[in-house]
């Protein structure tokens, strides 16, 4: 009897290494490669995922089916742990992070009428892949470039109704952090990085790394923290699609920061936030752009938006009083790009209608908001 | 009988005393307060306070119930199989014992335990949800979203069900006298169609319509608070399109109260609370009207799902609620409990636990399968051979009794109504009492006790 | 007690008609017959023996007599009703061969457990817990777990519970296996007593000495069948041969009586000292041992 409880141990013991053995092939589905970053993500989720080992697929399953269910009932109060539960359970899966996240930020926060219950889906959106998703494995650049993303589309861009409070939220986070905007040396004492790390998963030696090289961004801005994940992205993509992906993102968020990088603090709480362009940052997004050529030098997309981001820069430097930087862009525009719009020469550009309307909108908005005295710099 | 009594107490008791100094008890508490105290480490809500104490709620009401529920199962398997594979029972069977005061002992004993686990559990979540209450970081706001929306206990009434025959009758008739349908259609399969087209339409506000529903009052129904109504509403666009309308609400058929505006976009549940002088007992109804006021941008409200409208009337306290909830549980574990044992006094051990679970597992699917016919039979018209037919009937036919059988009490849904604010009443507690109680562990316990007193015990 | 007393006076406790016991597979295939055709019948206050090898088939013909198998074939009744008959089962003791007992349950449990299951009141059971943990010598052990007892206590423990109810038949399956000298000589009086009380034992036991020495009737079962059937000294007695045991030591005396019944006789009779049997010497050793006597070995005996 003794040894048959004994056996009986033995056994059950047996079948629970077996489970995580399960667990652990099951976490390196990706070439093998070493799931190295289970540490990172959050003890419970860890466990959970050792221990339910070969069943993690069906629970994963059934509450993909709870969370769907719910989410068609309009039940949306579960929604952020199951997201959580789901992705941690296939946490090498960069759809499962990635799909929960833009479901959250995107669907979940659309269903909602105040802007501080979307502002809650948009920020649970991020939570899921900036502050649970892994920080190393085959999923991690997917993830950051789509937090990247999520920063520059849905935070950044006009696409939500709720963008405004979006913003507003996250030059509130980021003043709270960097005053002023700006990440200075002085800044970055240990009690700070450490916060900086808790609340907004930030990094001090890469913020550091950032400024150097895409210049002195605004922390208030959505653009930033868009340049700041998709660089992580692109440092550590091995798909070449995914790094791409995260390229233009940089370059994408730089042009922009160039257009609206500078939170205006004096606009009033209650109005539209107000951006001022950033006219210093042009090397910046220049060499961002210059990178991204080089490495993909077949991809016409990319050129297409380069020439586009000089055309609009020549414009907006030459409104907002910066001819140096007009004069540089037109020469690069010029240099890499030339159309008989450029052969005339500068001045010649600066007065031709077609081209002024075929800068980026924020450009035409920026020089528009000049001329009505609104963001006079 | 005194007999029998003595014996009853006294497999009962022995069942406690095994599952306590077998360690089994203490590993299902251990498991269970894993749950109870690990679960809130695990779940975030989704931002809110309120969110966040709901959630704690039900999933650790859920999850630790459901945990409870396989070691019910599994300790019953157990209980007389391990004793026939141990050969103690061969001691046990050579007294004056009758088969059924074997089985109905160790039921009791088990049910013994499972009540105290069961009362730990509502103890400690309700203790969780105090100490929330007491969580610095949330503010007032917090703490009244908790108090009005969890802490709370609201009878749930569904709206007057409309008479839709003589509209549906009609519309068949059209449909059949235009004789343009195909051959074979049954008349059975139209007028399935055509009803779901009127309840959906019936479903829809258009811009400039008005739509009423009619709430029946239960008689000595008083609101002990502030009554709302919950409904979940969306637009024609989907979720994205803003629907803006009026509610107004009166005690007769007619809503007559100052209009109430509101403006909505997305599916979520929303409540409307209702002002006071809008109920009462007048003629026992309250009335509840709503005017889509969309019409320049021409979005029908659509009040769409089974729980689209509940008018919610507060009574009661949530412990006394909590522990109705718990009894219905309790009594859901004496049917597991029941077959478990039946299984073990048919099988050996393993075999018990397999057949066990996976009729346990049956009932919760075919529930499921019962709530939605649609879904859970095979394709008409599907080609299938006369033996798989067979089957496949029989699977259907066997699924649909399971079904039926577990729906008046699994339709109580005790925790998810403890979880949302919603009473468990006193007839749910006693249907569960009569049905999962006493009356399926009664069949099984009579086929169990039956076979035990056929059984070779010395054969093992 | 009363319909079975009524319907005779000196009737079978126990009968066996032809039974039969074919164990089957899963298919219900015949595998083994257990036991094949087997009529016996025990009466009132003997002590009855089952002898047989390994896989003769005596527990089986006990587990049908105690209901905890089904005959496949004939008819086993006890105190005159089927077997495994509740009112029955309330006056009988067993013994099974090997204890399966509780093994978390201290031994006043088990017998309090035991005695619960026969309907008997708090201070019956009170008192003939502790009158037959005295008995099996287990008062000492009387709060440990029967899973701590090494399997002598164990069998003492299962001797008590079976007859915790003060039954009318005990029945023992191997009742002495395990234990020492000592408890083996102890259960064999308590049968002897339980004899005299005018209880039914049946035992089943492959020690032979056993047997015969506390056996009224015995049956020898073989392959499942009944080779010998009767009173022990009706079957061991040898007729023909004649022993006188005489109070005297003298050789001179012997060799006279030797000569004259080699003369009446014609043939050499065996003359010899009768001998203790090792049971009854070993046990006189313990027991001067545990007075406390002190002096020289033993006759015989070595020392190391």
């Amino acid at each position: 009897m003794r040894r048959d409880a004994r056996s009986s141990m033995l056994l059950a013991g047996a079948a629970i290494v077996a489970f995580a053995a399960a667990g652990l092939l099951r976490r390196a589905p990706h070439g093998g490669e070493a799931p190295t970053g289970m540490h990172e993500s959050s003890p419970a989720a860890a466990f959970v995922t050792v221990v339910l080992g070969g069943f993690r697929g069906l629970i994963a399953d059934a509450l993909w089916l709870r969370a769907s269910h719910l989410q068609d009932e309009g039940r949306y109060f579960e929604l952020a742990t199951l997201s959580g539960w789901i992705a941690e359970l296939d946490p090498h899966n960069a759809e499962a992070w990635t799909f929960n996240a833009w479901n959250m930020a995107y669907n979940v926060s659309a269903m909602m009428t105040d802007p501080e219950d979307r502002w809650r889906w948009v920020a649970n959106g991020i939570d899921l892949l900036r502050d649970r998703a892994p920080r190393t494995g085959p999923a991690q650049a997917a993830v950051l470039a789509e937090l990247a993303w999520l920063y520059q589309n849905k935070i950044g861009d006009v696409i939500d109704p709720a963008h405004a409070h979006y913003k507003r939220q996250i030059a509130r986070e980021g003043a709270a952090l960097f005053p002023g905007g700006r990440a200075t040396p002085e800044l970055m004492t240990a009690a700070w990085r450490e916060r900086a790390a808790a609340r907004l998963g930030l990094d001090a030696r890469r913020v550091e790394t950032l400024a150097e090289a895409c210049g002195p961004l605004d922390w208030r801005v959505a653009e930033t923290y868009a340049v700041y994940w998709a660089a992580l992205a692109a440092a550590v993509a091995r798909d070449p699609l995914v790094a791409l992906r995260a390229e233009r993102i940089v370059y994408q968020s730089m042009a922009l920061s160039v257009y609206k990088g500078q939170w205006d603090e004096d606009a009033p709480e209650q109005t539209r936030p107000s951006h001022r362009p950033r006219l210093d940052l042009f090397p910046f997004a220049q060499a961002a752009f210059a990178r991204t050529i080089e490495r993909h030098p077949a991809d016409a997309g990319v050129r297409e938006a380069h020439r586009g981001f000089l055309a609009g820069v020549v414009f907006l430097a030459d409104a907002f009083g910066d001819p140096a930087v007009a004069r540089a862009a037109f020469d690069e525009l010029a240099r890499r790009y030339p159309s008989p719009l450029t052969e005339a020469g500068l001045e010649r550009y600066l007065a031709s209608e077609e081209a002024r309307a075929a800068t980026h909108p924020l450009v035409q908005v920026s020089i528009l908001k000049l001329t009505q005295g609104w963001n006079r710099p | 009988m005194k007999r029998a009594c003595s014996q009853l107490f006294c497999v009962a008791a022995l069942t406690v005393r095994s599952a306590l100094r077998l360690r089994l008890f203490v590993c299902l508490l251990f498991l269970l307060l894993c749950i109870l105290f690990g679960v809130p480490a695990l779940v975030r809500g989704d931002g809110t306070a309120l969110s966040r104490a709901r959630i704690l709620l039900s999933y650790t009401l859920w999850l630790s119930s459901f945990a409870l529920g396989i070691g019910v199962l599994w300790t019953s398997c157990a209980a007389v199989a391990a004793e026939i594979e141990g050969r103690q029972m061969r001691l046990v069977a050579v007294k004056p014992v009758r088969g059924w005061t074997l089985w109905l002992g160790k039921w009791l004993g088990i049910m013994a335990l499972a009540a105290v686990l069961l009362a730990l559990i509502g103890v400690v979540v309700t203790a969780r949800i105090a100490l929330l209450l007491r969580d610095p970081a949330l503010d007032e706001a917090d703490r009244a979203s908790i108090r009005n929306e969890i802490l709370v206990v609201a009878r749930c009434l569904e709206p007057r069900a409309e008479d839709i025959t003589a509209e549906l009758d009609l519309q068949v008739r059209e449909i059949v006298d235009r004789g343009s349908l195909p051959d074979g259609i049954a008349e059975r399969d139209i007028r399935d169609a055509v009803r779901r087209q009127v309840l959906a339409r019936r479903a829809a506000v258009a811009p400039g319509e008005t739509r009423v529903w009619v709430f029946d009052l239960p008689r000595g129904a008083s609101a002990g608070g502030p009554a709302f109504l919950q409904y979940r509403m969306a637009s024609s666009r989907g979720g994205a399109g803003r629907v803006a309308g009026t509610w107004r609400f009166g005690k007769a058929l007619a809503a007559t109260s100052a209009g109430l505006p509101v403006e909505h976009t997305g599916m979520q549940l929303r409540r409307m609370h209702i002002p006071e002088g809008a109920i009462g007992a007048a003629d026992g109804v309250v009335s509840a009207a709503f005017s889509n006021e969309e019409a320049p941008r021409s979005l029908t409200a659509v009040f769409h799902g089974p729980d689209a409208i509940e008018l919610r009337l507060p009574c009661g306290a949530f412990g006394p609620n909590m522990a109705r909830a718990l009894l219905v549980v309790l009594f859901l574990l004496g049917s597991l409990a029941a077959l478990g044992l039946t299984m073990s006094t048919l099988f050996s051990f393993p075999v018990a636990t397999f057949a066990a679970f996976g009729v346990a597992a049956m009932i919760a699917l075919s529930r499921g399968a019962a709530a939605d016919p649609g879904s859970g039979g095979h394709a008409h018209g599907e080609e299938l051979s006369a033996a798989s037919n067979a089957l496949v009937h029989a699977g259907e036919t066997l699924a649909g009794a399971l079904g039926a059988a577990a729906r008046p009490v699994a339709r109580i849904d005790p925790l998810g109504r403890v979880a949302a604010g919603v009473r468990v009443n006193e007839s749910d507690v006693a249907i569960a009492l009569a049905l999962s109680g006493l009356a399926w562990p009664g069949l099984l316990g009579a086929a169990g006790a039956w076979r035990l007193a056929r059984r070779e015990i010395g054969a093992a | 007690m009363n319909d079975f007393d009524s319907q005779s006076p000196t009737p079978p406790v126990v009968e066996l008609r032809h039974v039969t016991k074919v164990f089957r597979d899963f298919w219900r295939r015949p595998k083994v017959v257990a036991v094949s055709d087997l009529s016996i019948e025990v009466r009132r206050g003997e002590v009855f023996g089952l002898l047989g090898p390994n896989g003769s088939g005596k527990s089986t013909t006990i587990k049908t007599i105690l209901g905890l198998l089904h005959a496949s074939a004939g008819e086993v009744r006890v105190f005159g009703r089927p077997a495994g008959h509740t009112g029955t089962l309330a006056r009988v003791g067993y013994l099974p061969e090997e204890s399966y007992l509780y093994r978390y349950l201290t031994a006043r449990e088990t017998l309090d457990f035991y005695a619960r299951l026969f309907g008997l009141d708090a201070a019956l059971r009170r008192r003939r817990t502790e009158e037959l943990l005295r008995l099996v010598g287990l008062q000492q052990a009387a709060n440990r777990p029967v899973g701590e007892f090494s399997k002598g206590m164990s069998r003492r423990i299962g001797l008590a519970q079976a007859l915790i109810n003060d039954p009318d038949l005990v029945i023992l399956d191997e009742p002495t296996a395990g234990l020492d000298p000592v408890g083996c000589r102890q259960v064999k009086d308590l049968i002897r007593d339980l004899a005299a009380q005018g209880k039914t034992v049946i035992l089943s036991s492959h020690l032979l000495a056993d047997v015969e020495h506390v056996c009224s009737r015995i049956a020898i079962l073989f392959n499942g069948t009944l080779r010998a059937e009767g009173g022990v000294r009706e079957l061991l007695v040898n007729r023909d041969l004649v022993r006188f045991t005489v109070p005297c030591a003298d050789p001179a005396l012997a060799g006279r009586m030797a000569a004259w019944l080699r003369e009446q006789c014609g043939s050499e009779p065996a003359v010899d000292n009768p001998s203790m049997n090792l049971e009854s010497f070993f046990l006189d050793v313990v027991q001067r041992a545990g007075e406390g006597t002190t002096g020289a070995p033993a006759r015989g005996a070595s020392r190391p």
